[in-house]
């Protein structure tokens, strides 16, 4: 046990754990210094750092007056993440300093040998893209704990739309069914990710929301009824502009179109349309016999029709006058090999799942075993308001 | 005298506020015009509408430009102009059917 002597001609440290019978004592002396200890010795003085070389202090830390710890990155870029995540890469930006500036140690910086040397290229980017990289373990941990011990009435505030709780519950639950309300958003983050991340894709592609498929299947008997003078409102046309929804780009720069479908309120598919060739994909996961695959086609049959209308009336052709404008209906067929889903419940995650795998330039190669742990992935991305990569 | 200075007054205060009226589209086609404060909250745009179709608030989403509204964004904070047009959008939900 170090002392607490008067004589002692070291710094005196502070009284950290001494003995029960030298903690009563202290508590019973007087504060005047009486015990040797000079008072501007408490640990509320400002902190002298210890010289380096200078007389070992046993206990020196004890001086250290209490300093919340400050970490001001978030939780997802911490150390024990499984991958190099994303956001860690934006932290480390911000404490970028140039080559040749002086440190507050007085050295200068110098470049990194990495960087000078011609056998790495730093602008190479770091985290590839791949859909079925495990949950970040940090971040996983973080979601469960909020979500364990959320209330009911508990809301997140994504950047798309306020989620409740009982968001959560329906997407983690199995072969639970997905609305609206969990597809815009996840589509949203599917877009953003794109936008953000502009280098990493190749192909330029629209994704759209539910909104236009409602309005094209709302609007659908209004062109039945009245074809030869229809013309489509701004809501529609905001989509060829690229206008909405938020982010997306003018149709005119894309090579394919991707659009969630609702079938009767019970069923999710994902259509993939080829502007160029005028060609329509349907992914349907719950593929059945023929009469259930011309069910799906007749409901998915009014895209087919108002695409040509809509592509005239939005601008389409504006740029491209050799392409005509033809109000011919595009072509659809049925995707034969998609995944399938082996229940009554999943199609949602597949649907969304179809569009991408197909954004992103990937054969969409997944199983009924994958679904759960999308469904935990995107809650957790949408928890932390950014789609992993 | 005392009458006719509260009338005039307020319509000074409506006259001073600067509203716009909205169109709500529905899916089909059906539109509605609102009278609405730039300063005031669209949550009472979204009940007038869903008291005249006669839907539940709660079942309804109204989007502006493909863009989602919460209820307590005002037109000033969505940048909207005069005769902008809102679409109301009843949510749809699907999971698949055992056809097999």
């Amino acid at each position: 046990m170090h002392s607490h002597s008067p004589s002692s001609s070291v710094r005196p440290s502070s009284p950290v754990a001494p003995s029960v019978g030298e903690q009563a004592e202290e508590f019973d002396a007087p504060i005047d210094g009486s015990n040797g200890r000079k008072e501007d010795d408490d640990c509320t003085a400002p902190f002298e750092p210890i010289v380096p070389g200078g007389p070992y202090v046993e206990d020196s830390w004890a001086l250290v007056p209490y300093r919340p710890l400050h970490f001001g990155w978030d939780i997802g870029a911490s150390a024990d993440s499984p991958h190099h995540d994303q956001s860690a890469e934006i932290e480390v930006e911000d404490w970028k300093h140039n080559v040749g500036d002086t440190s507050r140690f007085g050295r200068v910086y110098h470049q990194s040998h990495h960087v000078i040397s011609p056998y790495t290229d730093p602008c190479k980017k770091k985290v590839k893209f791949n859909l079925t990289r495990p949950i970040d373990a940090s971040k996983e941990r973080a979601f469960d704990e909020w979500y364990r011990v959320a209330p009911k009435e508990a809301t997140m505030c994504t950047s798309y739309m306020t989620v409740g709780n009982e968001f959560f519950a329906e997407l983690l639950t199995d072969e639970g069914w997905l609305n609206s309300d969990h597809i815009d958003p996840i589509l949203y983050f599917i877009r953003k990710r794109r936008f953000d991340n502009e280098k990493m894709f190749t192909n330029t592609c629209a994704i759209l929301d539910v909104l236009f498929w409602s309005s094209i299947k709302g609007r659908y008997p209004i062109w039945r009824a009245s074809r030869s003078t229809y013309s489509c409102d701004a809501t529609l046309c905001n989509y060829v502009r690229g206008r909405s929804p938020k982010p997306s780009m003018s149709w005119q720069i894309c090579d394919y179109v991707y659009i969630p479908v609702n079938n009767g309120g019970a069923h999710w598919l994902a259509a993939c349309v080829d502007l160029k060739a005028r060609h329509i994909d349907l992914y349907d996961p719950n593929m059945g016999n023929k009469y259930v695959q011309n069910r799906e086609l007749k409901n998915a049959e009014c895209l087919t029709y108002m695409l040509p209308y809509l592509l005239r009336d939005g601008g389409y052709y504006g740029k491209n006058p050799d392409v005509s404008p033809t109000l011919d209906p595009f072509t659809m067929t049925m995707i034969k090999d998609a995944p399938r889903q082996d229940n009554g419940g999943d199609c949602g995650v597949y649907a969304l799942k179809f569009i991408e795998y197909m954004s992103s330039e990937e054969n969409p190669s997944f199983g009924p075993q994958d679904i759960m742990f999308f469904r935990k992935k995107y809650a957790v991305d949408l928890y932390f308001n950014k789609l992993s990569m | 005298m005392g009458e006719n200075d509260r009338e005039n007054k307020k319509r000074k205060v409506i006259d001073e506020t600067p509203t716009i009226s909205l169109k709500v589209k529905s899916q089909d086609n059906d539109e509605r015009y609102f009278r609405i404060r730039r300063d005031s909250p669209l949550l009472r745009l979204m009940r007038a509408y869903c008291e005249k179709k006669q839907f539940e608030f709660r079942y309804i989403r109204f989007f502006y430009d493909g863009q989602y509204i919460r209820p307590n964004q005002t037109p000033d904070s969505l940048g909207l102009e005069d005769g902008a047009e809102i679409d109301a959008l009843t949510p749809q939900s699907g999971g698949g059917w055992r056809s097999f």
